[in-house]
């Protein structure tokens, strides 16, 4: 009996593969054409109108979110409404990481034994109070005790200490990090669930005010209402419901650094972006991500992000970010196309909903189901999510694979 | 007026609520009643660990590289290295009584402390150096790190 336990755990660990079956996502924008309770259900009907996954097959849901809910404790009242009672659900926070840092409980239970199919929901209704009461629940993401509550840092500010350190470092301009916006509007303009459906210039960008300067208000990804659905599950699982276009997770690397301005040595470096994808890029045995990778969805919560995880990443070198963007190469047909549904920028940030939109994205771009006009060329049919929290404090890197 | 409220831009229906809720946070200092009352009297201190020597601001109860907890508060030095900066134009609802103001990231006596720059944003550029002071704000009891070029 120990010792058919003991091969079961190695089978579950290192044999049986984990994948997506089945994705959702609602409409992103200032969604108050909707209440709350049907904006969840928009992805999760989405999901299961997929017609691999019922919600019998559901063992288990994992909500994410952070802090917008008037609900202290949201997970519990949406699972009400979405009719899946008596299924067990939590919530998972790690602020704009909460999606895929739910992901990765679904993830590792998956992958332990414990849950054929877990569901993971990411909800954020933003708009449900005024702009000033958004931008202080966002700042309280960061180090609240020493950082926001005397000194007033924002959460673009945080960033923008990056950019401000960057662009002294590397010489890089405001029009550079502009040219992140100009790329992720012209995606946005392209899919159909995105809240800016419009492209814009680079003088839209430049002549934008200042929000946390150098910051401007196009460099920044907007308020957003939005949920997201996907059910993690395992090989096994994947054959009996008869999956015919399966994404498996061939890796999820995670780490942490300080959330403290104080206690970081880097301003122009994310290290547990880059920890997370060393991890990821080692398990799924990739050694040239430009050159094994198709396409790409990075956390460009602001353009100086998407800069930081074009190196953090290993797309190009420590200060060489703004070449890759100057020289087009995250468009479709470049080296490595990144946030080709818009980004956080254009499709819309409901921060707790993230992480989980990034791998609905992926997944359809290894089906092939993007909209014309922002599918990826698919040739080695693998995808990566960068999912960061605060400026760091939680990494998230997934490689998925067709 | 009814209990449904029309959005301006939309026109969609909005259920307004009619009573507010109010947050302010009470947070016991322990430990750290010590920085307060040296901030109180214009004085920025750090902790130095009397086993192997690390330093930290903010300050803290225990060492986490030897595990030590004999720290001690140091007055940290009147000058210092602007590291980074930003300019915050969109507030904090809890911060949107100020005007526009500088948040800045300066190392001193091998620790980081974060303040308000008090400069013209255009004005600074990072590594450069800046005196360290404590400041009330105009209309304000409370006392908080400034930085002020030299150069």
């Amino acid at each position: 009996m120990a010792i058919w336990s003991f091969f079961r755990y190695l089978y579950f660990l290192y044999v049986m593969k984990v994948g997506v079956s089945a994705i959702g996502i609602s409409r992103f924008g200032r969604r108050l054409d909707t209440n709350v309770f049907d904006l969840v259900y928009e992805s999760v009907s989405e999901v299961f109108d997929e017609g691999y996954v019922s919600p019998e097959d559901i063992d288990y849901v994992v909500f994410t979110s952070t802090g917008f809910a008037p609900e202290g404790s949201p997970a519990g009242v949406y699972l009400e409404y979405i009719g899946l009672n008596p299924k067990a659900v939590h919530r998972v926070e790690a602020a704009c990481a909460s999606g895929s840092a739910g992901i990765y409980t679904a993830y590792n239970t998956v992958r332990s034994g414990t849950a054929k199919n877990v569901l993971v929901l990411g909800l954020e209704k933003m708009y449900e109070f005024d702009t000033l009461t958004a931008v202080e629940f966002l700042a309280r993401l960061g180090s609240f005790f020493w950082e926001v509550r005397d000194y007033g840092i924002t959460f673009p500010g945080y960033y923008a200490t990056f950019m401000t350190r960057y662009m002294y470092e590397y010489g890089a301009t405001e029009e550079d990090f502009c040219l992140v916006a100009v790329k992720n509007h012209y995606y946005g303009a392209r899919n159909t669930k995105a809240q800016y459906q419009r492209e814009i210039s680079l003088d839209d960008c430049m002549n934008s005010r200042y929000i946390a300067r150098p910051i401007k208000l196009y460099d920044c990804s907007p308020i957003t209402d939005g949920s997201a659905a996907v059910v993690i599950s395992s090989e096994e699982a994947i054959k009996d419901m008869g999956v015919d276009t399966p994404v498996w997770i061939d890796a999820i690397g995670t780490a942490s650094m300080p959330a403290s301005l104080t206690n970081r040595d880097d301003f122009t470096s994310i290290s547990s972006a880059r920890l997370a994808a060393e991890y990821a890029y080692k398990k799924a045995g990739i050694t040239d991500p430009v050159k094994e990778i198709d396409v790409a969805t990075v956390h460009d919560c602001f353009t100086v992000a998407e800069i930081l995880a074009y190196e953090d990443l290993g797309f190009a070198r420590r200060g060489e970010g703004v070449k890759l963007i100057r020289e087009g190469e995250t468009y479709v047909g470049g080296k490595i196309p990144v946030n080709l549904d818009g980004g956080l920028k254009a499709k819309g940030h409901p921060v707790g909903a993230t992480g989980v939109a990034m791998y609905v994205e992926i997944v359809k771009q290894l089906r092939g189901e993007a909209e014309k006009g922002r599918q990826a060329i698919i040739s080695k049919g693998v995808g990566l999510t960068h999912n960061i929290g605060g400026v760091g404090q939680y990494a998230y890197v997934s490689i998925l694979r067709r | 007026m009814g209990i449904i409220g029309y959005d301006e831009k939309s026109g969609k229906p909005i259920l307004m609520d009619p009573r507010e809720f109010k947050v302010r946070y009470r947070s016991s200092l322990g430990s750290l009643e010590k920085y307060y009352k040296e901030l109180e009297v214009g004085r920025v201190v750090a902790v130095k660990c009397k086993e192997c020597g690390s330093k930290y601001f903010p300050p803290r109860s225990y060492c986490p590289s030897c595990g030590s907890q004999d720290l001690e508060f140091f007055v940290l030095s009147s000058r210092g290295r602007l590291i980074t900066y930003t300019e915050i134009n969109v507030k904090p609802q809890t911060h949107s009584k100020y005007g526009d103001y500088i948040v800045g990231v300066v190392e001193v006596d091998g620790v980081k402390v974060v303040g308000h720059v008090k400069a013209k944003f255009k004005d600074l550029r990072p590594d450069q150096n800046v005196e360290i002071k404590v400041e009330r704000r105009e209309g304000d009891e409370y006392p908080r790190i400034v930085f002020k070029p030299l150069d």
